[in-house]
């Protein structure tokens, strides 16, 4: 048994919850110092607070984005989820083109694990809502419950991944579980769109997640290119088909979360578009999960 | 068939001016900021420094943008660059050049909705109809109805544009339809005079849009030349005639 007086503290609260999943705001930093407390004030009135994830566990478990964890209490096991030297070298090759950390740890028992502050924003969300698949962004990925299935999806056209400034491929989750994104916008700056046999086209990738039954092509935004290249819009990203997408209209302003630190990330910088690819650390990391395995 | 959540009952995001089918949307406060720019973000938007877009629901007809302005557009939405061949464009080059707006002002058309890219200017809707015809400042076209005749028109006399710093030629709205202007100020600090058979006289370029059927010039101040130096004012411009004019007196 243990105990912890995390949730009784007067200073963090916890502003969401989905699943055994909820997520904790730190709402003023209480330990600044003088010099600090001028960036601190702002900061607490620009809504700039720290946030963690706190997972509760009921012998189920959870896939976690490597060097997220802070600590966890109870009886609860993490385990690599590397098979293999083969499992390893395709996981870290799907990690390098998704920039997501090549193993994501599980974490099994009874018990919590609770995941390192970020400043960025948590979006909980259930992949059933998402006609049972989901396609991230790249290094959106925090936690998501052990039970969904990992893929990494290519493009349906190479013109897409090229033109569209997408990536060529994303991470998707197959299956009935909850999602933890570390997001760059909160929830209020996205906009939700449902389609229904219809089409959405986007300027840039303001696309952070959108459902796997859409078909994401780059094409040109008229007809002939002489047309799209005077337009001044060039390619646009098109969604089309039946599903959902999340769309941040307002990232990459002049004062985005964007800009972010590598630290500031609950992944420790290893998620997160701009910290990209594996580190020299994930692969040690999962090189000693593969001798634990052996020893 | 589309669907928009946390959008129309979004917080932080509010319909701010609307008229016909477009709607200006204002963003209340930036919610993703990094603690390094905090202090910034904060004072910008204590002095209504906001971002805002506008959306168009182009089932009520095509909608003319200013190039490269889109950012997103929902549902069986066209494109067209409104270019019909190499003369075409090269007149509309000509055009564009002299009033420093974009060549190719594209159209779209179909059933859904059009978003354009957030800007931290403000937007304006005209109702183009109360003024005939609307002369723009360089630079102040965003977007309107495609049923809108655009012209460039030049100045009466050449004394008007190399005075009264305005430029050469202005782009001018008639028909009927809305228009949205991209202004650098609000509509808040916007003088609207209108004249009856009257004239104007204003010290600098401070006009941001008049009615085509105001006749534009430049004047000396006073009826000498002598008077007009020594008062320091030297040359001014003179709107006479009947018509709208809106002023910016703090730009």
């Amino acid at each position: 048994m243990f105990e912890q007086n995390l949730l009784s503290r007067l200073n963090v609260e916890m502003i969401s919850s989905l699943g055994g999943f909820k997520v904790l705001q730190h709402k003023r930093d209480m330990s600044t110092i003088q010099t600090a407390a001028t960036k601190e004030y702002f900061c607490s009135q620009m809504n700039i607070q720290r946030k963690q994830v706190l997972l509760e566990l009921n012998g189920n478990s959870y896939c976690v984005q490597a060097g997220a964890m802070q600590w966890f209490s109870g009886q609860v096991t993490m385990n690599s989820n590397i098979k293999g030297v083969g499992d390893f070298l395709g996981k870290a090759l799907g990690a390098t083109v998704t920039k997501e950390s090549a193993a994501k740890p599980i974490y099994s028992g009874t018990g919590q694990v609770m995941l390192e502050a970020t400043y960025r924003h948590i979006l909980l969300t259930n992949v059933d809502d998402w006609g049972g698949q989901i396609i991230l962004d790249d290094g959106l990925f925090l936690a998501c419950d052990a039970s969904l299935q990992q893929k990494v999806v290519a493009r349906s056209n190479l013109s897409s991944a090229a033109l569209g400034k997408e990536g060529l491929f994303n991470l998707s989750l197959i299956g009935k579980g909850v999602v933890a994104l570390e997001s760059i916008v909160p929830m209020d700056e996205l906009i939700e769109i449902n389609l229904k046999d219809d089409c959405m086209k986007i300027d840039g990738n303001m696309a952070i997640a959108w459902s796997g039954s859409l078909n994401f092509t780059v094409e040109k935004s008229a007809k002939s290119l002489i047309g799209s290249a005077l337009s001044g819009e060039g390619f646009v990203n098109v969604y089309r088909g039946t599903g959902k997408i999340w769309m941040a209209p307002v990232m990459g302003g002049s004062y985005s979360a964007g800009e972010t630190v590598a630290t500031e990330t609950a992944a420790k910088g290893r998620t997160g578009s701009k910290a990209g690819k594996i580190s020299v650390g994930d692969a040690i990391d999962a090189v000693s999960g593969i001798l634990d395995l052996f020893t | 068939m589309f669907q928009l959540n946390n959008f129309y009952d979004n917080q932080n995001m509010k319909c701010i001016a609307e008229m016909g089918r477009y709607q200006i949307f204002e963003h209340e406060k930036d919610l993703s900021v990094s603690p390094n720019v905090a202090e910034m973000a904060y004072f910008a938007s204590k002095m209504n420094v906001r971002r805002r877009q506008l959306l168009v629901n182009l089932a009520g007809g095509g909608c003319t943008v200013q190039a490269g302005a889109m950012q997103w557009m929902l549902g069986n939405v066209q494109m067209t660059s409104g270019v019909k061949g190499i003369g075409n464009f090269l007149g509309k080059a000509v055009g564009a050049a002299v009033t420093k707006e974009s060549a190719v002002k594209p159209e779209y058309t179909g059933e859904g909705l059009l978003m354009l890219e957030p800007t931290y200017k403000h937007l304006i809707p005209v109702d183009v109809e109360k003024w005939g015809s609307i002369v723009l400042d360089d630079g102040l076209f965003l977007a309107c109805d495609s049923t809108l005749t655009h012209k460039v028109v030049a100045r009466s006399n050449i004394s008007s544009a190399v005075l009264g710093r305005e430029g050469l030629f202005n782009l001018s709205l008639t028909g009927k339809g809305i228009a949205i202007l991209e202004s650098p100020v609000p509509q808040a600090e916007l003088i609207e005079f209108k004249l009856q058979n009257d004239v104007i006289k204003i010290d600098g370029n401070m006009a941001i849009a008049w009615s085509g059927s105001l006749e534009f010039t430049v004047e000396k101040s006073a009826n000498s030349l002598l008077g007009s130096a020594v008062s320091g004012e030297g040359f001014v411009n003179v709107y006479r005639g009947t018509g709208t004019i809106l002023m910016a007196p703090t730009m």
